[in-house]
């Protein structure tokens, strides 16, 4: 029982001695920030390193393209624009193209072909002579920078398959960049 | 003056306006990069592949395409995307996990297939209006390089199969007799062929190195001293 005690004893010594040690060294830290020595002065190299990674984004200047009124076999000329630019990435990219199906707005049925839209670089063309929208996407080689001379203009025209409904239809075009 | 004023609020319309269509568009990117998968035959593997959004206001993100180009005779890689559809908040960028696997029919290392994942951008709803036309979205499209690399030696399974070979051999071995675990013998012809002798009194069967022999002996003794007995 006797060595018991003593052994209590002395944990209960190391306890205090290692509290008051805690404090004691708590208490010269307080000091040692209070009693900063006027005039003296430190300093700190800070070495920052940040990685800026390439982007390119896709940023068109019209979502709307309204061909009006066409009739059945015929066609409109490829005259309505869209750019496409990439201002805000750091990095020049590829411009790729697609298309949905036509559908009849009221019942969002499938009607007809992508391949009745037709997109080129230049305007004026005609339909069949530019380049038919495709299901999946084609890349139009077109190069899209950063700066506001290099952006790709894209004109579109459509044609009316003959023998087709009178009714409102819409398309889908997906415009996409790729670096 | 007046008409100054006017010309110069006019113009101030005519920038915000522009502005405006500006902004309209979702101002969807990408980071640069053509992911390169070189994907062992049977397994997957998954890049990653980041988009950003430029607007100061939240867009939605909508996966719209996956496409691989078919090589004839081959047996296309198995692409998938994770998140398929999101939000990319301003100014932070979205991951989403490109994961192919490789089918092993058909396909030989080497094989080398191109394809691409569209992600679209899905907050602006342009609409071709009720007079009908085309909307135009935006969207940005990732190519993928996916090349077949040899399978992978599952060194676990092999091992395992190993072991199991090995487990077969040592039974076999055991029950033909061959290999004998403890003293005991294992078919009971054995048995047999070791205590005749005792019968009969003829030779003895050699010995082995068994706790049961001695037991065995005794038993077989006993029989003999008997016969001897009734011989006196």
């Amino acid at each position: 029982m006797a060595k018991r005690h003593n052994k209590q004893n002395s944990w209960l010594n190391i306890g205090i001695v290692a509290g008051v040690s805690a404090i004691l060294l708590s208490y010269l830290f307080v000091l040692d920030n209070f009693f900063v020595p006027v005039g003296a002065t430190s300093t700190n190299a800070v070495v920052a390193n940040v990685v800026v990674p390439a982007t390119c984004f896709t940023v068109l200047s019209n979502i709307n393209l309204n061909f009006g009124s066409v009739s059945p076999g015929q066609s409109t000329t490829v005259s309505n624009a869209v750019m496409d630019n990439d201002l805000v990435g750091n990095n020049q990219a590829n411009a790729f193209i697609d298309g949905t199906n036509w559908v009849v707005i009221t019942t969002s049925a499938v009607n007809y072909l992508p391949s009745n839209t037709a997109w080129n670089g230049v305007s004026g063309g005609t339909v069949t002579s530019s380049n038919a929208l495709q299901l999946s996407f084609a890349n139009t080689n077109f190069v899209v920078g950063t700066t506001a001379t290099t952006n790709a203009l894209f004109y579109f025209g459509t044609a009316v398959p003959s023998g087709q409904q009178a009714d409102a239809y819409s398309q889908t075009i997906n415009i996409e960049n790729s670096c | 003056m007046n008409g100054l004023r006017h010309f110069s609020y006019f113009l101030l319309l005519a920038i915000l306006a522009g502005s405006i269509a500006l902004v309209a568009d979702a101002q969807i990117g990408e980071v640069a990069g053509t992911p390169h998968f070189n994907v062992s035959l049977g397994s997957t593997q998954t890049l990653n592949y980041t988009i950003l959004s430029a607007a100061n206001y939240p867009i939605g993100f909508n996966v719209s395409q996956i496409h691989i180009n078919h090589i004839n005779n081959k047996t296309d890689p198995v692409v998938s995307v994770s998140p398929m559809r999101g939000i990319i908040q301003p100014h932070t960028p979205v991951q989403l996990n490109v994961t192919v696997y490789m089918p092993t029919t058909n396909n030989t290392p080497g094989d080398v297939w191109h394809g691409y994942v569209s992600v679209v951008a899905t907050s602006v709803n342009s609409t071709g209006g009720s007079l009908g036309g085309a909307s135009v979205q935006a969207g940005t499209l990732k190519q993928l390089y996916i090349a077949a690399s040899p399978a992978k030696t599952n060194w676990l399974m092999i091992g395992g199969a190993v072991v199991a070979v090995i487990i077969v051999i040592v039974a076999v071995l055991h029950f033909k007799g061959i290999l004998k675990f403890g003293g005991k013998p294992s078919r009971p012809s054995a048995r047999k062929a070791a205590r005749a002798p005792a019968r009969k009194g003829a030779k003895r069967a050699p010995k082995r190195a068994s706790k049961r022999q001695p037991a065995r002996r005794k038993a077989a003794r006993k029989p003999a001293s008997r016969q001897r007995r009734r011989r006196r």
